[in-house]
């Protein structure tokens, strides 16, 4: 009984701390944005604009929800949900600290420990694909048909090499778990050992995320935001907020993986976490800044030609220095 | 008890929903719903597979199926959009006949599956096949000529398909 009182609270705490840093998540995207294009971003409501998410939860919920009339009504309505749903329920297998001792019990800072957090992470991530792809064709508009079947052509092309770069870490952790491959990181961080799956565990999450370089879904110059082109009110909200949701968790399991989890010292583990997941999350920001949109035949020839090969060859670079 | 119970409720909840979503994804009309009663069915037996205690298996199976491979049917009926194909309802012949053989044949699988007595015993390390190692080790050990000759088989297949699309847009532009 007290193990199920200890989840529920768990659940709801983190369920409200992660999405309130998703709805701040939208103001820091704009505020570093404004800064990379030289000018102010979100400065009109409250004191530097800090309550511009607030302003905009409300007006998105206040305004009006059409429905196209050749749209598919039951799955356009699904669609949001379960992009929004399924990039929350990744956050449930991530370690976030240290257990601490509270009122005499031993908690460990995580909801869950699966012995296959990773691949939960990939069949929940899997799921979460079909809301765009669903979303886009469910509006009946074409330029979101076109939207969705990039967006399908893309998450299959680059869930291959995401899941290829992180081979190389379970290799040398010998384990699935999340909690177990933080705990083998204790004094040398795998980004130390896996360089190269590091960078491409990047570029392929951005990929599978639809964020700028390879947002090709939603390019606003030729597919008018593409797969989310239909959606007003709260359903394009939650679509939002899915995306930013999976940007933050991508940017977690990047942590987990790679920089160590909460490790670290002086500072308590999960003050660890929060600095290294927001130095990556910043990464996300600034490359948006940056990097100008691919073109879609170089992004698929990018997938397929180029990470897919060399996601193997650190696969068996590795097995060779861990034979040797 | 409290947690055996639970796992009945959760296990009829879950079969009732991949009974019923199986026969939908066989009466329902527009194709692309059919597709998503499958991902459903597929989602339905993953859960199954975790009351099993399959972690491994339950996982592949949504990751596999319901992610990849539905995702890849899905992306070809969006891109064919079988409208034309709706409207024209071909008719398949003698379904009645069909119908009674299957139905039949399907009543005697049902008994005789409902006439064994399950088996007896604990879970050693064969039946407790979720767990990623076991099934790692085994197929490194025991079924290490199986599992070779599968992977050239699925390697064949892939180089075959790579090839039979090669020759169809030979000389436009490859996508």
């Amino acid at each position: 009984m007290a193990l199920l009182i200890e989840s529920i609270v768990k659940v709801i705490v983190v369920f409200g701390i992660f999405l309130g840093f998703v709805a701040y998540m939208t103001l820091l995207e704009r505020k570093v944005l404004g800064r990379v294009q030289v000018r102010y971003g979100p400065n009109r409501v409250g004191p530097y604009g800090l309550w511009q998410p607030i302003a905009d939860g409300i007006k998105a919920f206040f305004k009006e929800d059409l429905i196209p009339a050749n749209a598919d009504k039951p799955l356009f309505v699904i669609a949001p949900m379960i992009s929004v749903a399924a990039a929350i329920c990744l956050i449930g297998v991530i370690p976030f600290g240290d257990k601490i001792t509270l009122f005499g019990h031993t908690i460990h800072l995580r909801i869950t420990d699966l012995d296959v957090g990773i691949l939960y992470l990939f069949a929940t991530a899997s799921i979460g694909e079909y809301g765009v792809v669903l979303g886009g064709w469910a509006s009946g508009n074409r330029y979101g048909v076109i939207g969705a079947l990039r967006a399908a052509a893309q998450m299959i092309s680059y869930e291959l090499a995401l899941g290829l770069s992180v081979i190389g870490v379970i290799m040398i952790s010998g384990s699935l778990s999340l909690s177990a491959i933080v705990a083998k990181q204790a004094h040398v961080w795998n980004v130390v050992y896996q360089p190269f799956a590091f960078i491409f565990y990047m570029v392929c999450a951005l990929a599978e995320i639809n964020r700028t370089p390879f947002d090709m879904p939603e390019a606003e110059a030729e597919l008018a935001c593409g797969y989310n082109i239909e959606y007003s009110s709260m359903k394009f909200a939650l679509f939002f907020m899915g995306e930013y949701a999976h940007l933050i968790v991508v940017c977690a399991v990047a942590t987990t993986l790679f920089l160590g989890g909460w490790q670290g010292p002086f500072l308590p583990g999960f003050l660890w976490f929060l600095i290294k997941t927001f130095v990556l999350v910043f990464f996300c920001i600034w490359e948006r800044g940056t990097f100008p949109r691919l073109r879609y035949d170089q992004i698929m020839h990018f997938g397929w030609k180029i990470l897919l090969p060399l996601t193997l060859a650190n696969i068996v670079v590795t097995a060779i220095v861990m034979v040797v | 008890m409290a947690v055996l119970i639970a796992k009945w409720v959760v296990f009829v909840l879950v079969s009732l929903l991949a009974i019923a979503s199986s026969v939908l994804m066989i009466y329902v009309k527009n194709t692309l719903h059919s597709a998503l009663f499958m991902v459903m069915a597929f989602i339905a037996s993953a859960i199954l597979y975790l009351l099993l205690g399959c972690q491994f298996l339950a996982m592949l199976q949504i990751i596999v199926y319901a992610g990849a491979v539905m995702m890849l049917i899905i992306f070809v009926i969006m891109m064919i959009s079988l409208k034309d194909e709706e409207k024209l309802a071909r008719k398949i012949t003698k379904t009645k006949v069909a119908g009674v053989v299957i139905s039949i044949l399907f009543m005697m699988l049902f008994i005789l599956i409902m006439g064994f007595n399950s088996v007896k015993g604990k879970m050693g390390a064969l039946t407790s096949i979720g767990d990623a190692k076991t099934i790692g080790s085994l197929l490194f050990t025991r079924f290490l000529l199986p599992f070779e000759v599968a992977s050239v088989l699925l390697l064949a297949a892939m180089v075959g398909a790579v090839m039979l699309s090669k020759k169809k847009s030979f000389g436009g532009e490859d996508q």
